[in-house]
């Protein structure tokens, strides 16, 4: 187990280093630079900016130096917002992108496996056909569509709810729900797609024979097995959950970190990109590393070794 | 085979359920935030999105825009509505008989929000650290009238001294131009760079020249505006609240103002709506129409001086023939457009100088005419359009794509061309425009400072923004004659001559006069939108409508 875990570590880290690497130099190639703007500044001007970013220095060097005060965690000042360093905005925006995150997975995980479970265990009644198109509607109707709607419905016919916002405990309600709503659909499916599965082993015929109640034999013995698909599932979404949803954060307006992610490759704001990447990439393969221990702790046929 | 959840398991449930109905049964709805801060004085302004800074030299967007004037207050202020200049921190000021010197005099109680006063000389610290190069300000061209000041922040000129500013008193500020600027006022009043910044906190936390050193954090911030920063939660919301030691606090009626920083103007059409907003930047272009039939009472419309128009690239043949060029100018209805695409907030523009500038009268050569159009495109050697290029109308993801789609659809029904629409991402389309690799493309301006001039210079030979190709010396010339005339009125003659020859040469083509538009609660009173689009918080009173 330890040897395993170190292994993989040196991997991650491995392959964090190709994703710095190859980031920094994609951003650098793409057209347009962080001063670029409609009123473009002046050759001097543009110097001057240059040479207070480091950028006036040669490629290789901005490279080196960036390397250097990443080994000390320190990701740079940020291009857009000259009064803020990276650390700073990922340090206030990912917690806001956790909550929600968190909140949001709490609810996807109980619906998504509260009626993945119903729909197998009452497989082709009316239960099953319920919870099998919220699932299918959950997947085909985006985030930007529900989020609208619980809006025109909770917020404004209602008055319930704020519309957007991230001031009282309140307004976790809406982006919460709709998040966790699209999150429970692909967990509910899979969720009775692993549990069908599991349901005609010998070891549940087994654990019945042996007199076990079908709530013990579901929650048990079944869910054990049929959740692994979920498990997979859950590694690099637990990842993106956290990191924050963009289209979540538009509407609803909440300072999470999802906004950065796209923003910050809008406005050319290289080390804010390169922080976001970062801060993804080692979530996802940490979140991966967990879920390969899940899985061999709930499946005895995976071997960590 | 037949399952059953065991009797804890049911009960467990109902118990959820029962909770979940009794939650919802008790929401009701709540005391909105308009109506709290109608109470309070507070006003909710939905703001474009973060500001990038909150120092008045460095900042460069939007949003930026809509807080500093409540936090900071330059020599004068622009009248809301006639921009006129008004007294700021200057009381009065006097101008030499030759128009190269100004003489401006400071109020006595002019302070700052530590209760510290303001002296002239916190004005030349404030004017020396705008122009100096290190600090990389982008917006130090409106120091240019000033005598040395170009040199100076080019690094030409390395003593402030010699740079045409001076303080015989703690009460006098001398302002000496390079040559006679008859918008000069203009550019005082209507521009953050102009404004002052307090010494004392700027080094404390770094150098004069230092970007991003924190002080305008809450912590450390001292402005000398009507409002003084309190909160600021990045992509949240910034709070400014009154400042008890502002000259004419007297005259400020709110206590606060919540700059709530919303992207989407979806989203704050619905924030608007569900009384979480006073005031919006914008409107939805399809929810403004609706307003505009429906509930024209809460769609605030002011024309601003800002004019959306075609950039042609004149080193692409066949666009250097200036007979194509007027062609394509003259065969869409610009009318039609905007009445299609948003009446609220375009109205059809036939000159690139909009209308509503003080004093001057646009050059209008051209209204549609097809006909007149198909001819110059039979002479120019392409009758019907046969054998013209395909040729690219390139436009930003933001822009409206309606608006490029229309005026693809009328080149191609009245002049039988066709060209390809390239919607690039706002920094690569500004890209290609600085490296001129496009044919035509949709670009807009607003004004700096209210004079023609904010527009005519643009298109200089040698012009910054100037991505045309187009160098004509003889417009040159036509702009110099203009710059050098002592008489105002005469002035804004010749530089009608100057936009004469733009029109007649047409390397840009007008398509709309921009309005600004944004929904406005009935109990927002005094609310005025300038039309450099600089908010004027001091005048606003919230009350019953």
């Amino acid at each position: 187990m330890f040897r395993f875990i170190t292994s993989r570590f040196l991997q991650s880290l491995l392959a964090l280093y190709v994703v710095i690497t190859a980031t920094f130099f994609m951003v650098r190639f793409v057209p347009g630079g962080p001063f670029t703007a409609e009123k473009a500044v002046t050759p001097e001007i543009l110097r001057n900016l240059e040479a207070h970013y480091g950028l006036n220095k040669p490629l290789y060097r901005q490279y080196l130096d960036y390397l250097g005060s990443l080994a000390h965690g320190d990701l740079g000042p940020s291009f857009k917002y000259p009064n803020r360093t990276v650390n700073e905005i990922i340090g206030d925006k990912v917690p806001v992108s956790a909550e929600l995150g968190l909140l949001s997975l709490a609810i996807a995980l109980v619906l998504g496996i509260g009626l993945g479970t119903l729909a197998a265990i009452r497989r082709n009644t009316w239960i099953d056909y319920v919870a099998s198109s919220f699932g299918m509607t959950g997947i085909s109707i985006p985030t930007f569509v529900v989020g609208p709607l619980l809006v025109l419905a909770f917020a404004i016919h209602l008055g319930w709810f704020n519309a957007s916002g991230w001031y009282l405990p309140s307004d976790r309600v809406l982006p919460c729900l709709v998040l966790g709503i699209a999150y429970a659909a692909p967990i509910s499916r899979l969720t009775r797609g692993g549990l069908l599965e599991v349901l005609h082993q010998d070891f549940i015929r087994t654990a019945r024979a042996k007199g076990a109640s079908e709530f013990r034999v579901i929650t048990r013995h079944a869910l054990r097995g049929g959740l692994l698909p979920v498990v997979s599932y859950l590694g690099p979404a637990i990842a993106g959950i956290l990191t924050g949803s963009f289209v979540i954060e538009t509407i609803f307006q909440i300072p999470g970190i999802g906004r950065e992610f796209v923003n910050s490759a809008f406005n050319r704001d290289y080390t804010l990109v390169l922080g976001t990447v970062i801060l993804y990439a080692a979530l996802i393969m940490a979140l991966n590393l967990l879920v390969d221990i899940a899985q061999a702790w709930m499946n005895p046929k995976v071997r960590l070794e | 085979m037949r399952f059953a959840l065991p009797p804890a398991a049911t009960s467990w449930c109902l118990a959820t359920l029962a909770c979940m109905t009794l939650a919802v049964a008790g929401c009701s709805r709540h005391a909105t935030a308009v109506d709290e801060g109608n109470r309070t004085q507070t006003l909710h302004f939905g703001n474009v999105g973060e500001p990038s800074e909150l120092d008045p030299h460095i900042i460069n967007a939007a949003p930026d825009y809509q807080i500093i004037t409540a936090l900071f207050e330059g020599l004068l202020n622009a009248d809301p509505a006639t921009m006129a200049p008004r007294p700021g921190v200057a009381e009065t000021w006097d101008v030499s008989p030759d128009g190269l010197t100004y003489t401006f005099h400071l109020r006595t109680n002019a302070k700052w929000s530590n209760g510290d006063p303001i002296t002239a000389d916190d004005f030349l610290y404030s004017f020396r650290r705008a122009l100096s190069p290190a600090l990389a300000s982008q917006y130090t061209f409106l120091f240019h009238a000033v005598r040395g000041a170009d040199e100076f922040s080019s690094g030409k000129l390395a003593d402030f001294s010699q740079v045409g500013f001076s303080a015989p008193d703690p009460r006098t500020l001398v302002v000496r131009l390079a040559r006679v600027t008859p918008y000069f006022l203009g550019i005082v009043s209507a521009n953050a760079i102009w404004y002052p910044v307090h010494r004392a906190t700027i080094e404390r936390l770094g150098r004069i020249d230092q970007r991003g050193t924190g002080w305008t954090r809450p912590e450390n911030f001292v402005g000398n505006g009507p409002f003084v920063l309190k909160e600021w939660r990045p992509n949240q919301v910034i709070v400014a609240e009154k400042s008890p030691t502002y000259w004419d606090a007297a005259h400020v009626s709110l206590h606060a103002v919540y700059f709530h920083a919303i992207d989407s103007p979806d989203t704050q059409e619905v924030a608007f709506r569900s009384g979480q907003l006073h005031v919006t930047t914008g409107v939805p272009a399809a929810k403004a129409t609706a307003y505009l039939k429906d509930h024209s009472a809460l769609l605030l419309r002011t024309p601003i001086l800002s004019t959306t128009f075609i950039t042609v690239n004149v080193a692409h043949p066949p666009l250097n023939d200036q007979r194509i060029r007027l062609a394509l100018a003259l065969a869409f209805d610009r009318a039609q457009i905007a009445s299609r695409i948003n009446p609220a907030r375009m109205a059809p523009a036939y000159s690139i100088v909009p209308e509503g500038m003080p004093g001057y009268q646009p050059y209008v050569r051209m209204k549609e005419d097809p006909a007149a159009a198909r001819a110059l495109f039979a002479e120019a050697g392409f009758p019907a359009g046969k054998g013209f290029p395909t040729l690219e109308l390139s436009c930003e993801t933001g822009a409206s794509l309606e608006l490029v789609q229309a005026i693809q659809e009328a080149w191609r029904t009245n002049l039988g061309i066709h060209v390809s629409i390239a919607r690039r991402e706002s920094r690569t389309h500004w890209e290609t425009l600085h490296l001129k690799q496009y044919d035509l493309a949709i670009s807009a301006w607003s004004a700096d400072y209210p004079d023609p001039s904010s527009f005519l210079e643009l298109w200089r030979g040698n012009g910054g923004w100037n991505f045309t190709n187009w160098a004509d010396p003889h417009y040159d010339e036509l702009l110099d004659t203009a710059a050098s005339e002592t008489d105002p009125a005469m002035r804004l003659k010749r530089l009608q001559v100057v936009e004469s020859r733009l029109t007649n040469e047409m390397p840009v083509i007008p398509v709309s006069y921009d309005r600004d538009v944004r929904l406005v609660q009935p109990s927002v009173h005094n609310w005025a939108t300038n039309p450099l689009q600089r908010p004027d918080y001091k005048a606003v009173w919230l009350g019953a409508p």
